[in-house]
């Protein structure tokens, strides 16, 4: 069996390991890491269950190789315990009931993090189309939109929101 | 759903690149966003004997003015495009492209060369592309070459790039201060495939390319539906009927039988990209 | 009440005890697992769709890695029977080993450390088959001279039904209208986001095979184990941990799962699969499939007089447990007549036999289909006779003062007000301003239109309604176990399971509503047949009346228990004892539940003298009525139609709907948007196609649409809230209805944006290429019309 050699950062912690080069870097996270808030919804790239960070930017952890990922930052949802922002997406997230069996949940809060911060959506409409790359099966989107658009409400009326994203 | 083995091996420049498919055996196959080529692995559509990642190779990354082009890199990403980041030979038609294509997600991934590698001709960057006049800068194990983008795309997801060959650059002609342009994408919802997808270019007075993805094997440049736009001054609606002639003309002269349901889509976005370039 | 006032109890929008752990990545799914010495498992499936298997030659050094049909012992083929007359049954093999009738059916499996080894052995494998020809179309299949799948049945028919009551021949003779329509709904899948799944291992302490399962119905897994392998039932544990989503396809015990389970009790290796989404496609079960030929009879005001369907039903190869494929056919004719008054009905159908993928139990279950049928009918019944949809609607529906109201096809449609539903949708979608402004016209030259589609819907049915189906499982009740612990905390142990219905918390409410118990002291357990009584599941919008049911019950019972406790302690009668904020009070002082628990299990001596220890009950509940209770619903669409390119878009949606005393509306909203967004997928999106020899042509979320969040408008929901009278609380089950009438509401509603060109959808999913195609077929029908006269 093939191996490559790959050191790493994940979720702030340096990480050297033995994988095969055919390794999503989801499957490793998964595997190798015991970190399974990353889920495989369809492993070819649509769904967007398995959104992480790859260098500070959403990816899809299915169809990204884990040697690829050899010397870059990955940051899954575990690593946002404590992030401001993302416990302004839970705690809105449980008001609107932007979820119910929690399978989408980790790639959408990801991904809405990515979009409250990016700054690049306005309407609700816009919202809509930043968000067609995660499928919820369970929801029909109301709760989670509703909640993205209330949290990041807070998120730019907090104290000294000005200065720039945490 | 995972991908048979391969070996993996991440190229430093182009030259390593090429040196790493010629000492390859079996298969060897570049990789660079991988947001293609990813889900064909998993799916096992794919199966190299062995990667070689084109993502580590800085040369890919640039985008830069030369004279009356843009020169982009291979590996620029869809959300650099998107975003505004780079030089922008387009009048804005690539960002607003860029934006629609696929998902965030992929976008950050996916590259302009892989896009045009994959040669679908339902994407987004062979069709405009094309449309814009584009050059493709290709290197080899027998050197560099380049080529008309027209000429480059030969078939349904398969282009004139030999197995070692890469795609280095891009350059594509700026267009003028007059020059408009008009997109127009038919697809089930945002980010999914298109069902039809018109570009048409007015570089300026009587010079016109219109370009019509989905319907044939390739992108095509649609001459009739082109010269009839360059001959009309602004847009009037009652010119439909003559876009929908002129599109049957084009598609029969290519050799391409489509029918009435997909004739009347297809000329639908032919006319709103014309009527967006026009008006 | 113990919970009146409290913000928890019933009624109240609690937000959900299950979100937390999903919030944090900490969701347990049966992927996220892990156990020692684990073997993943990838299946060989078929890549023909019906043919004679002639060799497996499975490559030297691999053969201790591959099981074959012939390797598996004790474990039997699935046998789904039915009871309705005339049923054909047929093994469903777990591995094909002699014929496969489907692709994607399972033929080997193959073990391996990852899902990637086992995945090349599965490659490495040469399959060999003799292709038969393959039985595709369900009208062809039942044909004289088509293929057999099932050699022996004579005919590629799993069952055939007939209805008929009142006097259709004299509906046809009094009729000013008739209307003949087909109508086609195509094949889909369900699609949770979380696949199939199975961990099964031997535990050797308990002598036990332990079961993980993504299942919808941890106990009913657990029984047909016990059928399928040699093993006897006390020795199964089988656990649902996280499920992400089931929709009725995980109410079905599959080949696979079963197995997987009989393997890992073989060899006593912990085994599991995980199935993938390309696997989701080919071997999950599919749903909607069926055809339905339908003459409907009216009066020139529009009144309808009669209905004369023939429904077809495309089953795919096999019957699968419990209930095979006979559910949608029966199903489909009980439904068609829906909310209206009918004099005169008669329906005939059967349930063909096809080289796809077996059907089976989807959200809304034949109900879409049914919806469809009569909602487009009464739409055509309204155009012909010149008159509003909506009103010959409301017209035509059973009326408040006829509840309750036996149905042609003997449903008791318990109460409510039909009409007033279709009523407030039409203020919702205010019909008068879309009138305007298709008179006006759209600037971009888009059509618009609006459409209505109304249901009633059966839930919480008992036993006795189950018999008339014929289904070997009769759910007709739930169970649960109230514990109240020795520190005045709360257990509920549950039968039912909870995949996203937020169950975990409004049952917890229910406790909290009789006993007064804290919300945040209350924990629900479900999913674990080793914790809790034997329960059925969660399916057929019926865990929150029936699970429900059973907490209130057991609820009651411990109030019963506590009662003497308490009055011992307070020096008074247990009459005068009274349960809230986590207390017993009486005249004259109060003790919390701490206290009683206390002395309940540690302090005996303080019991009264006939008061047994422990706090710890077991109900069952099963409902009064076994007919169920009736929720209904009127969605109403405004579409915009491009006549250009056959692209809609939704640009309105009001959901009217009667679910009874509501538990929680949050989690209710909930569901009727989660339910309307797959019912805009089957309208819009959704569909497998098959080619002629049987391959299935969407495998991938590539190739097969789901909605995304672009595609499901804001949902306007109203509630009219008439309690039931035969369940606890007045509730009424309605988690599948949002997906029924989605279909029928955007057909109607784009019937009614192409009024003028003539063109109707009268088949899903109305992607643009069929709209389209609508258009062009009605303006050849115009010019063929001009150029004869």
């Amino acid at each position: 069996m093939i191996r490559r050699e790959i050191a790493l950062e994940v979720n702030g912690r340096s990480v050297h390991a033995s994988v095969e080069p055919r390794q999503s870097l989801a499957d490793y996270l998964r595997d190798g890491l015991d970190l399974t808030a990353t889920h495989l919804g369809c492993e070819h790239g649509v769904c967007g269950a398995c959104t992480l960070l790859l260098d500070g930017e959403p990816v899809r952890g299915c169809i990204t190789l884990a040697v690829a990922a050899e010397g870059r930052r990955v940051d899954t949802l575990e690593a946002f315990d404590e992030d401001p922002l993302m416990n302004l997406l839970r705690q809105a997230f449980s008001e609107h009931h932007g979820l119910q069996c929690g399978f989408c949940t980790p790639g959408m809060l990801l991904m809405a993090r990515d979009i409250i911060l990016s700054d690049r959506v306005a309407s609700d409409a816009e919202l809509r189309v930043a968000l067609s790359g995660n499928i919820c099966r369970c929801t029909g989107y109301a709760g989670i939109l509703r909640a993205i658009s209330a949290a990041r409400e807070a998120w730019q009326a907090r104290p000294h929101a000005a200065t720039g994203p945490a | 759903m995972k991908p048979a083995p391969f070996d993996y091996a991440a190229a430093r420049d182009l030259d390593h690149a090429l040196a790493l498919f010629g000492e390859a055996e079996g298969e060897a196959k570049y990789i660079a966003g991988g947001q293609t080529l990813g889900p064909m692995l998993n799916l096992r559509l794919s199966q190299p004997d062995r990667l070689i990642d084109l993502g580590r190779i800085d040369a890919l990354r640039d985008a830069r003015s030369e004279g009356d082009r843009v020169v982009f890199g291979a590996g620029v990403r869809h959300a650099e495009i998107e975003d505004g980041l780079l030089p922008d030979p387009s009048g804005g038609l690539m960002p607003q492209a860029a934006a629609r294509l696929a998902y965030r997600a992929i976008r950050n991934r996916g590259t302009l060369g892989g896009s045009l590698v994959h040669a679908d001709p339902a994407a987004e960057w062979p069709n405009i592309l094309l449309a814009l006049d584009a050059t493709v800068h290709l290197r080899g194990l027998a050197g560099a070459r380049e080529v008309r983008l027209g000429d480059f795309q030969l078939g349904y997801l398969t282009t004139d790039l030999a197995p070692d060959e890469i795609v280095a650059s891009i350059s594509i002609p700026v267009l003028g201060p007059t020059a408009r342009w008009g997109y127009h994408k038919l697809c089930r919802q945002p980010g999914e495939f298109a069902q039809s997808l018109a570009v048409t270019v007015v570089f300026g007075p009587g010079r016109v390319r219109c370009v019509l993805g989905c319907a044939g094997p390739v992108p095509l440049l649609l001459k009739a539906v082109s010269a009839l736009a360059g001959g009309v001054s602004g847009w009037r609606d009652d010119v439909r009927t003559e876009i929908a002639a002129a599109l049957e003309t084009d598609l029969s002269a290519a050799g391409i039988a489509v029918d009435a349901v997909d004739l009347r889509a297809h000329a639908a976005t032919v006319a709103r990209s014309m009527k967006d370039a026009l008006a | 009440m113990g919970g009146e006032g409290s913000g928890f109890g019933i009624g109240d929008a609690v937000r959900r005890k299950e979100d937390r752990r999903h919030l944090f990545g900490r969701g347990q799914f049966t992927a996220d697992l892990r156990i020692p010495r684990l073997q993943e498992v990838a299946f060989l499936r078929s890549p023909i769709a019906h043919g004679r298997i002639r060799a497996i030659h499975v490559p030297e050094g691999l053969r201790d890695r591959v099981v074959l049909a012939g390797d598996l012992r004790g474990a039997r083929s699935i046998r789904a029977v039915t009871d309705a007359p005339g049923f054909n049954a047929a093994d469903f093999p777990l591995l094909a080993s002699d014929k496969v009738l489907f692709v994607g059916q399972p033929v080997a499996m193959c073990l391996a450390p990852s899902r990637a080894e086992a995945e090349d052995i599965a490659q490495a494998i040469d399959l060999e088959i003799d292709e038969l020809p393959a039985v595709v179309d369900m009208e062809a299949a039942v044909r004289p001279d088509a293929p057999l799948l099932h050699e022996g049945w004579g005919r590629n028919v799993f069952l055939t039904r007939e209805f008929e009551a009142g006097d259709l021949e004299r509906a046809r003779a009094e009729a000013a209208v008739t209307i003949e329509r087909t109508y086609r709904l195509n094949r889909q899948a369900g699609v949770s986001m979380e696949g199939r799944a199975i961990l099964a291992h031997w535990d050797d302490r308990l002598d036990e095979l332990v079961v993980w399962n993504s299942t919808q119905m941890p106990h009913q897994v657990r029984y047909a184990l016990a059928l399928h392998l040699d093993l006897d039932e006390h020795r199964i544990r089988v656990v649902a941990p996280d499920v992400g989503g089931g929709f009725g396809l995980k109410n079905i015990v599959y080949p696979e799962e079963i197995a997987v389970a009989a393997l890992a009790a073989q060899v006593r290796q912990p085994l599991r699969w995980i199935e993938d989404r390309r696997e989701h496609f080919l071997a999950s079960i599919h749903c909607r499939e069926t055809l339905y030929n339908v003459t409907a009879f009216a009066t020139a005001e529009g009144r309808l007089l009669g209905v004369d369907v023939t429904v077809q039903v495309d089953a795919g190869a096999y019957a699968t447990w419990p209930n095979g494929p006979n559910m949608e056919l029966g199903m489909a004719i009980k439904n068609v007549p829906g909310p209206y008054r009918l004099e005169a009905y008669r329906a005939r159908g059967w349930t063909a036999a096809t080289n796809k993928a077996p059907i089976g139990p989807y959200r809304g279950v034949a109900r879409p289909g049914a919806c469809f049928c009569i909602e487009r009918t009464i739409d055509e019944i309204a155009r012909a006779v010149g008159r509003e949809p909506h009103e010959v609607r409301m017209e035509n529906m059973v009326r408040p003062d006829q509840m309750p109201y036996r149905s042609l096809t003997n449903m008791l449609y318990d109460n409510g007000d039909y009409a007033e539903s279709v009523r407030i949708a039409a203020d919702l979608v205010d019909v008068a301003s879309v009138r305007a402004r298709q008179a006006q016209g759209e600037a971009d030259g888009r059509l618009i239109g609006v459409g209505f589609a109304a249901y009633t819907e059966q839930t919480a049915h008992g036993c006795g309604e189950w018999i008339t189906r014929g289904v070997p499982i009769i759910p007709g009740y739930e169970s649960c176990t109230a514990r109240l612990m020795s520190d005045g905390s709360l257990q509920l142990l549950v039968g039912i399971q909870s995949h996203g219905q937020g169950l975990e918390t409004t049952l917890a409410q229910v406790a909290h509503h009789e006993l007064g118990v804290p919300f945040e002291r209350i924990s629900v357990r479900h999913g674990d047949s080793a914790l809790s009584p034997f329960g059925m599941g969660t399916f057929a919008s019926r865990s929150m009346v029936m699970a429900g049911g059973a907490v209130a019950r057991a609820s009651r019972m411990l109030a019963a228990r506590i009662r003497p406790i308490a009055a011992q302690l307070l020096q008074c009668t247990p009459d005068a004892i009274t349960l809230r904020d986590g207390a017993a009070h009486g005249p004259q002082g109060s003790v919390d539940f701490a206290e009683i628990g206390r002395v309940a299990y540690v302090r005996q001596e303080g019991l009264p003298r006939d008061a047994a220890p422990t706090l710890d009950v077991t109900a069952t509940y099963s409902p009064e009525i076994d007919t169920g209770v009736f929720c209904y619903s009127t969605h109403a669409a405004v579409v915009a139609v491009d006549p250009g390119t056959g692209t809609v878009e939704i640009l309105d949606y009001a959901v009217v709907e009667d679910c009874g005393t509501i538990v929680n509306p949050m989690i209710v909203d909930g569901q009727i948007v989660g339910g309307v967004a797959q019912g805009i997928g089957n309208a819009l999106y959704e569909e497998i196609p098959y080619d002629t020899s049987g391959q299935p042509l969407a495998t991938t979320l590539a190739d097969y649409l789901l909605p995304g969040a672009p595609a499901i408008p804001g949902i306007k929901i109203a509630h009219m809230c008439t309690p039931a009278e035969h369940t606890e609380y007045g509730m009424k089950g309605m988690g599948e209805g949002g997906a029924i009438s989605p279909p029928a509401a955007i057909a109607n509603a784009l019937r009614d944006a192409l009024a003028d060109t003539g063109a109707e959808l009268c088949e899903t999913p109305m992607t643009p290429r069929r709209v389209l195609a609508a258009i062009l077929a009605a303006e050849s029908r115009i010019h063929a019309r001009e150029a004869a006269e």
